[in-house]
């Protein structure tokens, strides 16, 4: 036994521990109604951001449809004008205009003659020396210009 | 005792556990396993596989570039047509794998009765494609889209429609030798379309996308595109009313002297550009048959024939270009002549005469012209006939196109001389004679023929083709001599080619009768080649026209039979091209009172035949046998 041991007891005294040791901690505990909140709030996130990525899809998806919509009205007007391009041209065929001429009681000329200005008219039906420059500048030709 | 019993159970409860815990373990650690390698170690197969079950690529078709005259007129395009097919399996009833019995869709001879009509097909032809054991036949391709939107709308069973691109040629066979066509597979077969099928043809593009079952494609599924660059658009030389007009000509030549072809070539002089280039008998592109494969060829670069008296234009080009003569130098002409027992004779009998180099031409005399060769010498000749393109291709490059033909040093004889400067014994093509001549009418400057102005991207603009090359083949001096000669072939005192002359124009050029070789050598036929070539406006020559006509029956002189052609052609060329007449400095109100007058005298004839023909027709018939 030590000395200690033997000394007489002394006298407990109660010292006030300092209040942040002594306090206990303070721990929110949620209620639940706070609980239900939380969980409907989820939920709505979820099923909104369900709604929403099935909503962007679809529109995705709508919009595809309508892309490919346009695809065919464009095919189709290609289609349309490699048609008409080929109807035009039928219809432009000198062996078929000579045809007609001589079906409506018209004659070969065997004196046509040019009437050559002496200035070029830029207008519609105006006339150059130069054929290929006609051309050139003939919105009905526009395969030569780059408006095509 | 019942603790020991509740130890026990209690043990075996937990041994239980566990073995149901490993084994859930072993199965979730399999599942897991599986996972992992299914989304990680195999992800891009498993990827691949998926995509290969959904996805479908689908290749574009480029659509073929078209082909413009020199105008912009269109004269080959391309249109979507409609193919029609059957499955014969459709109206033979079947059996299933089951074994249950499975109807007919449909009558195959209902169905014939009803397509065949709306096809212009024969019911029993069709009705026969229908009951042929396969999966799939053609009953009509590259038919119009419209007709064959009409029959599937019928919703008959076992019919199906596929579109595929298809050729069509506007303006039916015009220029058909020199454009060519295409197969019914798209295959460029013949003339422009073979020879520049790799711009016309485009390159196919790819479509990858998504499909579910049944083939539908999934609207947010993956879709890449990669467009097809279509092929690029040919502008050629041609002029489409020039064109006409030489072909109209040239089948009118064919019904007129019943002869067996006709070839007319138009050529723009300075630029080499080919305006025209007909080939008669023809054929439409659109409706090929076999019967009319020897059309298809295009004569002006495909056939050789000797040029006959239209070489001698050459021959004279040479003797003076060579120095050995000149334009004043006399030649004393008898109307034949023996040269190493072989004699040579003028068409024309007549005494012996004075006559220069252009009275030779004018009145196309072979022995003067044999004399001029003579002084000329067979090297200079020879030489001078390749410079001027003979014996080699005109470098168009035309699928097909021949160079012709000169003897070598080797194989001139005594007679071959004389043979050569009259236009025998050399073969060439109509197009080298007439690139020949407008080299002449050029000042000398020859210039490689050309068919193509240029190309046009998607951008529309055109991208001009290259340059031709060009050459000197006689001095400036020469040519002008020349064209002096060929004038007076056509309005000089006794000239052959009268009949080519044009009212307001300045015309010179040279008429050809030569005679036919027969087919695989040997000598020659009774038949005859007749051409003209000739030169216009002689003030500043612009288009050069050559003709020749193939075995005509009856006439059969260049100058009578080729000359009037070559004028018709020529003065069409020129209203086409807007060339002014060399008599265009009169007054306006000159013109206009000729025009009135002729077009009054030509109204006054055409009523006149008119009534004539009224009251032909309506004279009381006689009383009946």
């Amino acid at each position: 036994m030590s000395a200690v041991a033997l000394q007489q007891p002394r006298r407990l005294r109660v010292v006030e521990a300092p209040s942040a040791i002594v306090a206990p901690e303070v721990a929110e505990v949620a209620s639940g109604r706070r609980t239900l909140a939380l969980v409907l709030a989820t939920a709505v996130t979820i099923v909104a951001a369900v709604f929403g990525i099935v909503g962007l899809t679809a529109m995705a998806a709508n919009a595809s449809v309508e892309a490919r919509a346009l695809e065919l009205q464009v095919a189709q007007a290609e289609r349309t004008y490699a048609e008409l391009v080929a109807a035009v041209a039928a219809k432009e065929d000198p062996g078929r205009i000579r045809a007609l001429a001589l079906e409506l009681g018209l004659v070969p000329s065997s004196a046509a003659r040019h009437l050559l200005l002496s200035r070029g008219i830029d207008a519609d039906g105006g006339m150059r020396s130069d054929p290929d420059e006609v051309v050139l500048n003939d919105p009905l030709k526009p395969v030569l210009t780059q408006g095509r | 005792m019942g603790r020991w019993r509740l130890d026990d159970s209690a043990r075996l409860s937990r041994r239980r556990i566990r073995a149901t815990f490993a084994v859930f373990l072993l199965v979730f650690g399999l599942a897991v396993a599986q996972l992992v390698n299914i989304q990680v170690l195999s992800a891009e197969e498993y990827a691949e596989r998926g995509v290969r079950q959904r996805a479908r690529t689908i290749e574009l078709p480029a659509s073929r570039g078209r082909i413009y005259d020199r105008e912009g007129d269109v004269l080959a395009t391309s249109v979507l047509s409609a193919t029609l097919y059957a499955d014969p399996r459709s109206f033979v009833p079947g059996v299933r794998p089951d074994g249950q019995d499975v109807p007919a869709a449909a009558d195959a001879h209902r169905v014939a009765r009803t397509i065949a009509p709306m096809l212009d097909l024969d019911v029993t032809w069709v009705e026969d494609r229908l009951r042929r054991d396969a999966h799939f036949v053609y009953l009509a391709r590259q038919i119009d889209l419209r007709l064959g939107e009409e029959i599937m709308a019928l919703r008959l069973p076992g019919i199906g429609m596929l579109t595929e691109p298809s050729r069509v040629y506007p303006s039916g066979g015009l220029a058909a030798q020199v454009i060519g066509f295409t197969g019914i597979d798209g295959d460029a077969l013949q003339g422009l379309e073979a020879r520049h099928d790799d711009l016309l043809r485009g390159t196919p593009g790819t479509l990858h996308f998504e499909r579910a079952l049944g083939g539908l494609s999934i609207a947010s599924g993956l879709r890449e595109v990669a467009p097809a660059i279509p092929g690029r658009d040919l502008v050629l030389t041609i002029d489409r009313d020039i064109q006409f007009a030489a072909e109209r000509v040239a089948a009118e030549m064919i019904e007129r002297h019943d002869a067996d072809g006709a070839t007319i070539v138009v050529l723009e002089v300075g630029s080499g550009e080919i305006l025209g280039m007909a080939s008669a008998p023809t054929f439409d592109p659109s409706v090929l048959r076999a019967e009319e494969q020897s059309f298809w060829r295009n004569r002006a670069v495909t056939d050789l024939f000797e040029p006959g008296s239209i070489q001698k234009t050459l021959s004279i080009a040479a003797a003076l270009e060579s120095g050995a003569i000149t334009p004043e130098t006399v030649f004393e002409v008898p109307d034949r002549a023996t040269i190493a027992g072989n004699t040579f004779s003028d068409v024309s009998k007549h005494g012996i005469e004075q006559w220069t180099a252009g009275d030779i031409l004018a009145r196309s005399s072979n022995v003067g012209t044999i004399l001029i060769a003579q002084r000329t010498g067979a090297d200079a000749l020879r030489e001078q006939l390749i410079t001027f393109g003979y014996g080699s291709p005109t470098g168009l490059r035309f699928p097909g196109e021949v160079g012709g033909h000169v003897p070598s040093p080797q194989q001139w004889w005594a007679t071959t001389l004389p043979t050569v400067a009259i236009g025998y014994g050399t073969s060439s093509t109509l197009l080298q004679i007439a690139s020949a001549y407008a080299g002449i009418a050029n000042r000398g400057v020859m210039v490689d023929p050309v068919l193509v102005r240029g190309t046009v991207g998607n951008d529309g603009l055109l991208e001009p083709a290259t340059a031709p090359t060009a050459r000197r083949v006689i001095s400036t001096t020469t040519a002008a001599q020349v064209m002096t000669m060929l004038e007076a072939a056509v309005d000089g005192e006794g000239a052959s080619g009268t009949r080519a002359r044009i009212a307001g124009y300045r015309v010179g050029g040279k008429s050809g009768t030569a005679i036919k070789a027969l087919e695989g050598g040997g000598g020659y036929s009774d038949r005859y080649v007749s051409s003209f070539v000739g030169v216009a406006p002689l003030d500043d020559p612009r288009i050069v026209v050559a003709v020749m006509i193939d075995g005509p029956r009856g006439d059969y002189y260049g100058g009578l039979v080729a000359a009037p052609a070559f004028a018709e052609v020529m003065h069409a060329s020129l209203l086409a091209r807007r060339i002014v007449p060399d008599s265009a400095g009169r007054e306006l109100g000159e013109l206009v009172e000729q025009t009135r007058r002729e077009s009054a005298e030509r109204a006054e004839r055409a009523l006149a035949e008119s009534t004539r023909a009224l009251e032909e027709s309506t004279e009381p018939a006689g009383p009946a046998d």
